[in-house]
């Protein structure tokens, strides 16, 4: 079955699930390109008994810096803005009750980064709220500037480039390990950018906002989770090798995983890491999306392949491959899962507890998921991350 | 101070659509007005559309740089290669580096890693623990140990490293760098850079 690689808008954070209470959505589209370019944001919002009101959109735009400020001598590899000013759209409804859209076009020139929150108001006066989150569109920084006691220094650089970034307020309490920052970047492969780009967006929309398959059930509710980040040419991936040429290694610095998407065929490779690894995804497959997460499984959550014949060893926590049946027993037993569900992958000697349904570290089919020792790895993903550190 | 061109722009409300503002620019001149250009502002359901005036920030109340300055430290990125037991270094590249990517420990699951250990002089100034991308898995072809694999390790450091020492237990690779020479721009063109290492 093939994914549409067709750009949508916008949408699906339900922030509120409450009878009464409005359920909004929003996202900027394209995600993010590298050129000069229109990018909408679009609100969606429904309540159906009151109807909606109101819908607001506050944008702010400026120019990315590298953050050299008085305070911040060495450039950053996360961006900053310079001569930001805000602007704000509200869109008034007379009371609907189906859903409605409300959609603020920017034209995004060189070097543009962009934060925007979206409210809405029902008739019965109850809100919701998405954001902040920042997006950079236009050619990249590829200098900072950096001034020291009077004098300036233009050095080559780049930051990494935000596609959806979480940047909610600042306070000194926020945890800030609680997001799994996965960086994009073009291998060596592909024609140019700008075809790294457009192959990005469908995977990262499909995965995170718009695909109707139960393999995506865990990115599409833990969306919030994940910033997705773009990262400069300078990548190549064959197979298992792995080179990152500077400045893409370096702001690789920024990334928990890595995921370098490349058109021509060879076999996915990926570390198996719990994050700091790396891995390769072929863009111009029909399920590119299910390999995406499966790649992610991989050298974000350190899951092995539960199908035979592939990467049967893990490091996630539990373990969905283990060295031996006493160790399948023992860890299905400590998460709750029948020990007669245990089986050994072929005869490799690596065992897995198998529920026969289909899962994503061993069935190539859109209507797998995480299940059994994977399922309860990726439970504990986010448990660490709503704790305040993923890794 | 920046030279924002702002046009007292009166509240525009139309039904469906609302006409773009006046340009500004940035700091450097460059037109910076995202309406400029854009399609107009809409709305569903024959909604109405209100676009206030744009309003500049100062960089200083920019919640954006707030929020990074917060969730950056200082630091160092060191890409390596490790080929078996030779280690190199492809770059090292002083920078604000995020907080979360900067911890000590990181939890590898138990998995490989590699140490990667900062020195100004005799003191050690950073520390920092990165998963080894040894043990991959490859689609149909199983386990593929890469002895020879890049990595990236950011540190957290307050001063110049002079040398890091790295360890890869994976593939019994120890090696000491040399990485003074990634503060020279820092020195050669502002000496009183606190970045400057002082020759020791």
């Amino acid at each position: 079955m093939r994914h549409s690689l067709h750009a949508l808008g916008a949408i699906t954070i339900l922030l509120s699930g409450c009878a009464g209470s409005p359920r909004l959505s929003a996202l900027h589209d394209p995600l993010y390109r590298a050129q000069t370019h229109t990018s909408t944001i679009t609100a969606r919002a429904t309540e159906a008994k009151s109807g909606i009101n109101q819908i607001n959109i506050t944008a702010t735009v400026g120019t990315i810096t590298a953050c050299g400020t008085s305070n911040v001598i060495l450039p950053s590899l996360i961006p900053c803005r310079t001569g930001g000013f805000t602007t704000s759209l509200t869109c008034g409804f007379a009371n609907v009750k189906t859903e409605v859209t409300c959609a603020l076009p920017l034209n995004l020139g060189p070097q543009r980064i962009v934060s925007y929150s979206v409210t809405t108001r029902a008739a019965n006066n109850r809100t919701a709220t998405v954001g902040p989150v920042t997006y950079a569109g236009g050619a990249p920084l590829t200098t900072a500037t950096i001034n020291i006691f009077g004098v300036t220094l233009n050095i080559p650089w780049e930051t990494a480039r935000p596609v959806i970034w979480r940047t909610d307020a600042p306070s000194s309490n926020t945890p800030r390990g609680d997001k799994i920052d996965w960086g994009f970047v073009p291998d060596a492969d592909m024609p140019n950018y700008r075809a790294f780009t457009d192959d990005m967006q469908p995977m990262v929309l499909s995965l995170f906002y718009t695909d109707t398959n139960s393999f995506s059930n865990w990115t599409r509710g833990w969306k919030n989770l994940f910033n997705i980040w773009a990262g400069p040419n300078g990548a190549d991936g064959e197979g298992c090798s792995r080179t990152f040429n500077s400045p893409a290694s370096t702001v690789r610095g920024a990334f928990d995983g890595t995921a370098i998407l490349h058109r021509n065929d060879f076999r996915d490779c990926a570390s198996i890491s719990l994050g700091g690894g790396a891995g390769t995804t072929q863009t111009n497959l029909g399920d590119a999306s299910w390999v995406l997460l499966h790649e992610a499984g991989h050298f974000l959550f350190g899951l092995g392949d539960e199908y035979v014949g592939g990467g049967n060893a893990s490091i996630s926590n539990p373990k969905n491959v283990l060295n031996s049946q006493q160790a399948c027993t023992s860890t299905s037993t400590s998460n709750s899962l029948p020990t007669g569900q245990c089986v050994q992958i072929g005869s490799s000697g690596t065992w897995r507890n198998d529920d026969g349904a289909t899962t994503t570290m061993e069935d190539r089919a859109l209507d797998s998921d995480f299940r059994t020792l994977a399922g309860r790895a990726m439970g504990n993903q986010v448990s660490a991350c709503v704790n305040g550190s993923c890794y | 101070m920046r030279a924002f061109m702002l046009a007292a722009t009166a509240l525009l409300i139309i039904p469906g659509q609302a006409l773009a503002q006046p340009a500004t620019t940035d700091p450097t001149g460059r037109p910076v007005d995202p309406l400029r250009g854009a399609p107009p502002p809409s709305a569903s359901d024959g909604g109405t559309v209100t676009l206030s005036k744009a309003r500049p920030i100062q960089d200083s109340d920019d919640p954006l740089n707030a929020f990074v300055q917060q969730d950056t430290v200082d630091g160092i990125v060191v890409t390596l290669t490790i080929d078996r037991d030779q280690v190199r270094l492809d770059s090292a590249t002083p920078a604000r580096i995020p907080r979360t990517a900067a911890r000590t420990e990181r939890d590898t699951g138990g998995g490989d890693a590699v140490t990667v250990t900062g020195f100004a002089g005799a003191q050690q100034i950073g520390r920092a623990v990165v998963p080894d991308a040894v043990v991959n898995a490859q689609e149909g072809s199983g386990i593929v140990r890469t002895e020879r694999r890049q990595i990236v390790v950011p540190m957290a450091v307050n001063r110049p490293v002079d040398r890091i020492e790295v360890t890869a237990p994976a593939t019994n690779a120890r090696a000491t760098i040399d990485v003074s020479a990634a503060w020279r721009p820092y020195c050669d063109e502002a000496g009183r850079s606190p970045w400057c290492v002082t020759p020791r």
